[in-house]
């Protein structure tokens, strides 16, 4: 089991259409993971149809019980995040469910059990078939949640569990990860054999990029790169190929900038599947640099 | 609304890349020619909005720091109650000796509140930096996570904090539907969701109209690198009543200049001054 994530750091750069690509030309050999639970997209170019769907709950929301609350406030005082607020009018209290994170410090001061706590529920994860005959997994979390680390880790488990039923041992894992460097990206890379880093060739994709390099190298990640949108300025390219060299991170591969991929992906169609030629090619090439890479 | 208050804006989107940070920076470069504006990046993960400000020059930068907790071992009784109070599991204790998860810590304080010993307390974690700087008349602030650091919530609510009171505060936000973003929006008079014309784009742009829509009163939609899938987006978008303020297009001119941190849109004050009419009208 090979598990290969792709990350960027930016968003925009190119992960999913690249991990999506990536996932068609292993084929049968291989699931897809999409970690981005704030936004996963890959399922809109990949679904058939959905196996499995569950909630996925995390952590607690207090609430206080009306009927035994005096309003003596000790609650309000306690909590180090400003959920619980008294009305000025009424005196009632109430706890926002938004900011609250869970902890219960509240319920330890209140001196008359009027403070009770619900199981968190924060989104849900579906495991599905694809139009290629694999299988995906990916999850959704509710809108202003904070446990996307937690639901990371789970879609992960998932996969895992999945892959083990149905893939030979020697097939892969890919994984679509979320932007940014925090909690969802540090969950969705952890551990895997392989970080293919997509460096957008613009200024803000190679600031990005070099972020997650460092959180790359603090999780002792063996890192490839990709170089996206390539040709837009040539003295950042130079500049990226210097890092990448300075870094000791191999090229696999340079996608040079070129409006069409819009347009592909507005037929919604993989990048891989294109008419042109020259796209086609220089993806599969890409893509057997990678594995080349790997299997070696 | 007289220009004399305070009008907080907030450019996001569900999807990265969308051009969250393409239109803020502008709008704001714009509006600042003639008000007093604040440019602030809250995508603290990776900020970029800075970058396009070639002239500006740094006024100030501050190491931001949590409380975590850790225990005293003279003083602890090792009765555990911390381990078992701790709704996030970021305790462990075996016999004689413990162990912080402070990744999973959310600094709550509920273990130094509840121990009977007093033996827990507080030690600074460095999660991050805030940056100011000074371009033209633009104030732009900015946050830093540290890698590593999974505490982005707390790093964007201190970026939030101003010093000095502006005319516009414009806020860049990080990208997702989630806790950052909705972070970045809790308190803005009004949103714009930058939106790209793609299946993808289209898709989180409905996931972040969910979120605005239960979180904010005034927002409305900007449409960028403009192109064939445009029609999918507005027919969704009058079909619900919503708005389209403006239209940016699509042109490998723009991205090269974007691939170099240039400013590109400045052709576009026509338009910058529509989105700010369009806002004001609205407020």
């Amino acid at each position: 089991m090979i598990q290969i994530a792709f990350a960027s750091g930016k968003g925009g750069a190119g992960k999913t259409s690249i991990s999506l690509s990536f996932h068609k030309y292993i084929g049968e050999k291989s699931i897809l993971i999409d970690t981005d639970v704030d936004a996963a997209d890959a399922f809109l170019l990949l679904e058939s149809q959905n196996l499995e769907s569950k909630p996925f709950v995390s952590g607690w929301k207090y609430r206080i019980l009306e009927k035994n609350c005096v309003s003596c406030g000790k609650c309000i005082s306690i909590c180090s995040f400003g959920a619980i607020k008294r009305d000025k009018n009424s005196q009632n209290i109430t706890i926002n469910p938004l900011f609250c994170e869970g902890c219960g410090a509240c319920e330890d001061v209140c001196p008359f059990d009027a403070i009770t706590k619900k199981e968190n529920y924060c989104g849900d994860y579906f495991i599905s078939s694809t139009k290629i005959n694999t299988t995906m997994v990916y999850a959704r979390l509710t809108p202003g949640e904070d446990n996307s680390g937690k639901l990371v880790h789970l879609v992960r488990k998932k996969g895992i569990e999945i892959f083990k039923k149905l893939i030979q041992p020697n097939g892969y894992i890919i994984i679509d990860s979320p932007p940014g460097i925090g909690c969802p990206l540090m969950a969705a890379i952890s551990g895997v054999n392989y970080l293919v880093l997509i460096i957008e060739a613009t200024e803000s994709g190679f600031h990005d990029a070099k972020r997650v390099v460092e959180v790359a190298k603090q999780l002792k990640l063996p890192t490839l790169s990709i170089i996206n949108k390539s040709g837009l300025s040539e003295s950042l390219d130079s500049e990226i190929l210097l890092f990448l060299k300075e870094f000791n991170i191999p090229l696999v591969g340079v996608i040079p900038f070129n409006g069409e991929f819009n347009n592909i992906l507005n037929k919604e169609m993989f990048w891989i599947d294109s008419e042109n030629s020259e796209i086609r090619n220089n993806l599969i090439s890409i893509f057997s640099n990678i594995v080349n890479y790997i299997e070696k | 609304m007289t220009n004399s208050k305070k009008i907080k804006v907030a450019f996001s989107s569900g999807k990265g890349g969308t051009g969250k940070t393409s239109v803020a920076t502008h709008f704001a470069q714009y509006l600042s020619l003639n008000e007093k504006t604040a440019l602030i990046d809250l995508d603290v993960e990776e900020p970029n909005s800075a970058i396009f400000f070639k002239n500006r020059v740094s006024i100030k930068t501050e190491i931001v720091t949590r409380d975590t907790p850790t225990i005293n071992s003279e003083k602890c009784s090792f009765c555990k109650l911390c381990v078992q109070k701790c709704n996030f599991n970021a305790i462990a204790m075996y016999k004689e000796s413990f162990k912080f998860f402070y990744e999973l810590c959310k600094s709550c304080n509920r273990c130094k509140n509840i121990c009977p010993n007093d033996a827990i307390y507080q030690l600074k974690e460095d999660i991050g930096e805030i940056r100011e700087y000074q371009s033209g008349d633009l104030f732009i602030k900015d946050g830093l996570l540290k890698e590593g650091s999974v505490q982005t919530k707390l790093l964007i609510q201190a970026v939030k904090k101003l010093s000095n009171s502006y005319t516009w505060e414009i806020f860049d936000s990080p990208p997702g539907t989630t806790c950052p973003m909705v972070e970045s929006i809790s308190d803005v008079d009004f949103v714009v969701l930058v939106a790209e014309p793609t299946p993808f784009g289209f898709h989180d742009l409905k996931l972040a109209i969910e979120v605005v829509e239960k979180t904010v009163k005034n927002w409305g939609i900007v449409i960028n690198k403009s192109g064939s899938y445009d029609n999918i987006i507005e027919s969704y978008v009058s079909k619900n009543g919503y708005k389209v303020i403006e239209k940016f297009p699509f042109s490998e001119n723009f991205a090269k200049k974007y691939a170099q941190g240039e400013f590109f849109y400045s052709q576009f004050d026509d338009k910058m001054e529509r989105i700010k009419n369009y806002i004001l009208e609205v407020l």
